[in-house]
């Protein structure tokens, strides 16, 4: 899932300013589930708005909508009607979600209201951490499902390197060596030969931007290859 | 809101323990018409989880048997299973053991512990337990541990019990020392002496004993924090120390040292009250200490706790607890109807993420899921906490919904018209069994009557959202009084210090904003704390109006006729 988490509020308050009516538009899917950008997170950012504009003395009205998912067009399409009388949209979706927001509504001034910070999972309440870089070549099948691209700081493709001490990073010794955790894992399953494959430098062909993915049953329909 | 037809009640309960209270408990509840398992939580059985809900748990239980087939050693065979049942209750026994090292000595022939004198002293065990403090049976040196104490109990000996000196100490172990104490002084006419900080006598007979030990010529000898200093001298033992009352010194050298254990529950237990989600109380026991907690109930409905797992405790009472528990059981299947089920409390599914944050806040592990969340309806205890944290606000619970909290708000927007405002406009969020009782009882003051309060109730503190509370400074409160019950006071356990953490939370939201974070105050209050109410409420007043210079205030326009 993505991982996203609020922007200062000063940077999010300074960015609308301008404006005098103000559409918060949440999304209901990751960052909600990232307690981020979900209809609770609407309606605090809304109301600290109101309280800071209306210390300001300033009249600006702040209204709020969360959608299922900003990131499909028919979502988006529920609010071409309501949208006409604002001026400006503040997404809290992701990165992703605000662009097509933007590109839906053409002429609408779109800020974001969450930084896009990983694809990661829930650890427990309240704590998320970074899975997976979306390289666009996994490579979990040979390393023991532990990605040493995301969980090795400096994204190798081999190791450990010089760094390890006991088992940890250099960078930062509380955190394990991904490559261990791969060596070890591997070590338990029996399959601990597989260390010795030697993966060549990342290609990052996989990586052309933008992405574009065309699932294989409707290649004809888009008359094209997926890369 | 889980379907009427995946609702079901079965008949069957576990019981997970041994000794009388888990015995009388599964005869009490089988003549009441229950199917009854009980196991013994021990090296063959183990308790690993307590899934699904009340009237329905999915117990996960492991068998492990040492097979004798096998040549050349045990081999151990492992079997896993899930039953189901209606309801469970935890009725283990302590476990003892030596507490030497507390009292910093080594075992030795003329040191044992109060349950090694009891096996020996003691035969006739069940008539003790059975309330019978007098022994009927004379004490037989039978076992070698019997011959040793024996040995040490010749006639005119000095005899030491140091009971309850490294902890709090307990009613059991001073049953025991009186009765072992008392015994001896007749037999054997030794010297007696009894070592204690508190002679624990809430039990039925117990003072009674005592007062006999003393007019057999026992003597008690109190502490109050450390106990005496154990010296050795060759194979002696000697007591060193300054009598609190005499103010004078003494050195004894008794011909045996009685100590008392440390009773704990065994680690198996231990693991598997972790495992269910019931809680413990700071000595390590069973059941969390918590008021609001009836005396077998725990943090999960269906879950119930009974007898000594609690603390150590006389075996009247752990009769009397379990026949409690059965009634408790009984009265919880009897309550377990289509009728009774909560419909209180909705989850909107259109709303619903699945993003898990009240299934894995729920103190009571209430929520579960399928295609969507739901809350089981027996098994929750409506605090609400769940509410406040979803972030889609998909869970409402009536009385205590969004919209009728936003009401209230708006009235008081409305009121704010009126030009005789002269005082701060404070909006109180108070849990109802607590804060509540006492706005009520604040009404003969005429609080309630002051147009500038307005007190919104919440099922539990754990209830308070932080979008509420902003939403009331922006429509125009001066300030926010939160108030939760005393701290580990908190019927749902942890709404209280939800609440507390929400308030740092929201004092950063209004840092944010420009809002002086003075403008909300938390505090805990009890019920019957309506002065204290009053109290803070003139001293927050006085703080807002402090607070209130045109630049921290926020003005809505609607409010134009305030007093600032």
């Amino acid at each position: 899932m993505i991982i996203a988490s609020r922007k200062p509020f000063a940077e999010i308050k300074k960015s609308i300013e301008l404006y005098e009516n103000i559409l918060v538009v949440g999304c209901g899917t990751c960052v909600a589930v990232c307690l981020a950008g979900g209809k609770k997170e609407v309606g605090l950012l809304a109301s600290q708005l109101r309280m800071s504009f209306a210390l300001d003395k300033k009249k600006i009205q702040i209204s709020e909508e969360t959608l299922e998912r900003q990131c499909d067009h028919e979502f988006l399409e529920t609010i071409r009607e309501p949208l006409k009388e604002f001026d400006c949209l503040l997404s809290l979706a992701c990165g992703a979600g605000v662009q097509f927001l933007a590109e839906t509504y053409p002429g609408k001034k779109v800020f974001p209201g969450v930084n896009t910070s990983f694809i990661g999972v829930a650890e427990a309440a309240g704590l998320w951490t970074e899975r997976c870089r979306a390289c666009g070549d996994c490579l979990l099948a040979i390393t023991g499902g532990i990605c040493p691209r995301t969980l090795c700081v400096k994204g190798l493709n081999n190791g450990p390197c010089g760094g390890m001490i006991d088992g940890k990073c250099e960078v930062d010794p509380e955190r394990p060596c991904a490559w261990v955790s791969i060596y070890e894992r591997l070590a338990e399953e029996g399959r601990v030969n597989q260390i010795e494959i030697m993966f060549p430098p990342t290609d990052f062909r996989f990586q052309t931007k933008p992405g574009r993915v065309t699932h294989r049953a409707y290649l004809r329909r888009y008359n094209a290859g997926s890369k | 809101m889980i379907p009427q037809e995946e609702f079901r009640k079965l008949n069957r309960v576990l019981i997970w323990g041994k000794g009388q209270t888990a015995e009388e408990t599964a005869t009490r509840l089988t003549l009441l018409g229950y199917e009854v398992l009980k196991i013994n939580p021990d090296e063959q059985f183990q308790l690993l989880s307590i899934e699904g809900f009340a009237g329905d748990f999915q117990v996960t239980l492991q068998q492990t048997i040492p097979s004798l087939e096998k040549e050349g050693g045990m081999e151990m065979l492992e079997r896993i299973w899930t039953e189901k049942f209606g309801a469970v209750v935890f009725a283990p026994e302590l476990v003892s053991e030596g507490n030497f090292s507390d009292y910093q000595v080594a075992p030795t022939e003329k040191i044992i512990t109060l349950e090694e004198m009891q096996k020996v002293l003691i035969p006739g065990l069940d008539e003790f337990h059975q309330g019978n403090h007098s022994f009927s049976a004379l004490p037989t040196p039978a076992s070698a541990g019997g011959r040793r104490i024996f040995a040490a109990l010749k006639p005119a000996s000095y005899v030491a019990f140091l009971v309850g000196l490294t902890t709090e100490g307990n009613v059991l172990d001073m049953a025991v020392t009186l009765s072992a104490a008392l015994e001896i002084r007749k037999r054997f006419q030794s010297q007696i002496s009894i070592f204690c900080r508190q002679v624990k006598v809430a039990g039925e007979g117990l003072e009674r004993l005592y007062q006999a030990c003393r007019d057999e010529g026992v003597l008690f000898f109190k502490f109050d924090q450390e106990g005496p200093a154990l010296l050795r001298r060759g194979d002696e033992v000697v007591l060193q120390f300054e009598d609190t009352i005499l103010k004078r010194p003494f050195i004894l050298t008794p011909d045996l040292l009685v100590f008392d254990s440390r009773h704990l529950l065994s680690s198996e237990v231990r693991q598997t009250a972790l495992s269910a989600g019931i809680g413990m109380d700071k000595s390590g026991f069973l059941q969390s200490a918590n008021v609001h907690f009836l005396p077998q109930a725990s943090e999960r409905e269906g879950i119930f706790i009974a007898g000594p797992g609690k603390g150590p405790m006389l075996s009247q009472l752990s009769i009397e607890e379990a026949r409690a528990t059965a009634l408790s059981v009984h009265h919880f299947f009897q309550g377990l109807t289509s009728e009774t089920m909560n419909q209180e409390v909705s989850v909107d599914k259109g709303l619903c993420t699945l993003c898990l944050t009240c299934l894995r806040f729920c103190p009571h592990q209430a929520v579960g899921f399928t295609h969507r969340v739901f809350i089981h309806p027996l098994a929750c205890r409506r605090c609400g906490i769940c509410a406040s944290e979803c972030p889609m606000d998909a869970i409402q619970i009536e009385g205590y919904s969004d919209n009728e909290v936003e009401e209230k708000l708006m009235a008081l927007q409305e009121r704010g018209d009126k030009p005789e405002f002269s005082q701060p406009r404070i909006v109180v969020f108070g849990c109802q069994r607590s804060a509540g009782v006492a706005w009520e009882g604040a009404e003969s003051s005429k609080l309630k009557a002051q147009s500038n309060l307005e007190f919104i109730p919440l099922p539990c503190a754990g209830k308070l959202d932080p979008d509420h509370v902003l939403k009331a400074l922006s429509v125009g409160a001066d300030g926010i009084l939160v108030l939760a019950c005393p701290e580990e006071n908190c019927r749902s356990v942890h709404g209280n210090t939800y609440a507390r953490e929400r308030i740092m939370e929201i004092r950063k939201y209004m840092e944010e904003a420009g809002v002086n974070p003075g403008r909300i105050r938390f505090e805990h209050l009890s019920s019957n704390m309506e002065w204290y109410l009053k109290e803070i409420i003139k001293q927050f007043s006085e703080t807002l109006e402090e607070l209130s210079n045109p630049q921290s205030a926020i003005r809505n326009p609607k409010w134009k006729n305030g007093p600032h």
